[in-house]
């Protein structure tokens, strides 16, 4: 400050001073922020090299526009209705906003914006500083969303789990205020179908935790005919539905990078679910055939049996299910195991059917897989 | 304690319906029990059983999670056939599952008296039983 009258030349350093010192501050700024001025109706009247850059539009194809233009519509109308009433009123604004960039993509600001006082108080114009916090949001909407399947997954597994433990703990209070030797002999019969579900749950379970630790699992060159091969013997396909046919083609993707494990588990998975859910109207027929497709390896496995409602259970098939009692062979873990593998391995699953004609569901292993 | 009637169970676990037959059996808490292994079953008979009182249920307890025809697709049919049960039919839910939004759509159902989640012990039973009489 200046504490006496100044002569020209004191005035002349000293607003020198003050403009390289604010020269400095924009510089500061520019380099850590996102910045923009608009007029009061939201015209653009300058963009920062950091706003151009994130938004992918050019300095001239911004000036002059209105800010809609980054618009990404994902805030509700009032959202920015109570923006304008803030800073029309000259009060400074904060807040998260999802823009849209020029090629589509969305990017998160945390935004200030600063109106500028006329000397009545009113806004002649406004600043907006803005920082990327699209990381962040990714990270935070990722978080909400393992959040949900961690709280899915466990009302799953308690629901699955719980239905054989209580009727082992009613038939344990039975049998202990039982009386007669041939009723305790009665009820200890009934113990066995508990115990075995409870353990294959407890299996299951296992198992599909297990896939998220694998990380890095190895991949090996592999034969898709023979392990095919090898999944329909181990579940003696011939001898326990000798009326079945079951066709394989692997002849156009004869060979896969895989890990063996995963590839076993996924054919035995899907070969098990098409006779398990077959209908009893028909002959089973299965046919399962590899190719390749937009340079990556697919598998399909069709059959002929009872088919899946997808309007009504479609987004529900490869999520963990509660399970019925009256099928020993449904634990509600299977395709989710499936499923998990798959992206593990950088692959996608689809399924379509037809209630009452059949099931298809096709895997696409991993994206450029060459032979 | 006076026995009541006419008890439905509707669940697929057989294990369970073997427990809650001779839970009430060596009891005599009940007179007679049907038991259904899906929604489906129950509702067909109560459909069919709807001028006979005696075959009517005095309570109901009722899966959640069952083939063809579940929990929540019998309570749907059963709203439809209330209007024509003479009779008051108490209904409790009794599922393994603790999720919270299946506890809050089931007591969000008038027809349903409460949510139990298993396993329904022998005291719970009784005392459900009494709670009617």
């Amino acid at each position: 400050m200046l504490d006496k009258e100044p002569d020209k030349g004191q005035l002349f350093k000293y607003l020198e001073s003050v403009f390289t010192d604010l020269e400095q501050q924009k510089i500061a700024l520019d380099k850590s922020a996102i910045v923009a001025f608009t007029d009061i109706k939201g015209n653009i009247t300058y963009v920062n090299d950091k706003f151009c850059e994130i938004s992918k539009f050019s300095h001239d194809e911004l000036i002059g526009q209105n800010h809609r233009i980054i618009n990404s519509g994902y805030h509700e109308p009032e959202f920015f209705r109570n923006l304008w009433r803030t800073i029309a009123k000259g009060m400074v604004w904060n807040g998260d906003i999802r823009n849209k960039a020029k090629d589509g993509s969305f990017y998160w600001v945390a935004t200030t914006i600063v109106p500028y006082l006329d000397a009545r108080g009113k806004p002649y114009q406004y600043v907006s500083i803005r920082f990327d916090i699209t990381k962040q949001k990714k990270q935070e909407l990722e978080l909400k969303h393992r959040t949900k399947q961690l709280e899915d997954f466990c009302f799953i597994v308690s629901h699955n789990l719980r239905a054989p433990l209580s009727n082992l703990l009613l038939l344990t209070s039975m049998i202990e205020g039982c009386e007669s030797f041939e009723e305790q002999k009665l009820l200890i019969d009934r113990v066995a179908k508990p115990v075995h579900l409870l353990n294959e749950i407890f299996n299951e379970l296992i198992a599909s935790l297990q896939i998220r630790q694998d990380g890095e699992i190895k991949r090996e060159s592999l034969f898709l005919q023979d392990c095919f091969d090898k999944i329909v013997e181990s579940l003696n396909v011939e001898v326990l539905y000798p009326d079945s046919s079951i066709r394989s083609n692997f002849t156009k993707a004869p060979t896969i990078q895989y890990p063996k494990k995963y590839l076993m588990s996924i054919m035995q998975n899907l070969l098990s679910n098409a006779i398990r859910y077959g209908s009893p109207d028909r002959k089973l027929k299965v046919e399962v055939k590899s190719y390749e497709k937009n340079g990556s390896i697919w598998m399909e496995v069709k059959d002929n049996g009872i088919g899946i409602d997808m309007k009504a259970n479609g987004k529900k098939l490869f999520g963990l299910r509660k399970t019925f009692h009256h099928n020993h062979d449904a634990k509600g873990f299977s395709l989710f195991i499936t499923k998990t593998q798959v992206e593990t391995m950088g692959g996608s699953i689809h399924a379509e059917s037809e209630l009452g004609k059949g099931s298809s569901f096709y895997v696409q292993f991993n994206k450029n897989d060459s032979i | 304690m006076k026995a009541i009637d006419t008890l439905y169970l509707v669940d697929d676990d057989d294990t369970y319906q073997f427990i809650v037959e001779r839970t009430l059996a060596s009891f005599d808490l009940v007179k007679s029990i049907k038991i259904f292994s899906n929604g489906k079953l129950a509702i067909d008979f109560l459909e069919a059983a709807i001028d006979n009182p005696d075959q009517v249920p005095d309570i109901i307890l009722l899966d959640l999670t069952m083939p063809v025809m579940d929990g929540w697709q019998f309570l749907e049919n059963y709203l439809l056939l209330k209007p024509r049960i003479g009779k008051k039919i108490t209904i409790y839910v009794v599922s393994s599952s603790i999720d919270p939004t299946d506890m809050e759509r089931a007591k969000a159902i008038s027809e349903v008296t409460d949510y139990i989640v298993k396993p329904l012990s022998k005291e719970k039973l009784i005392s459900l039983l009494g709670s009617l009489a």
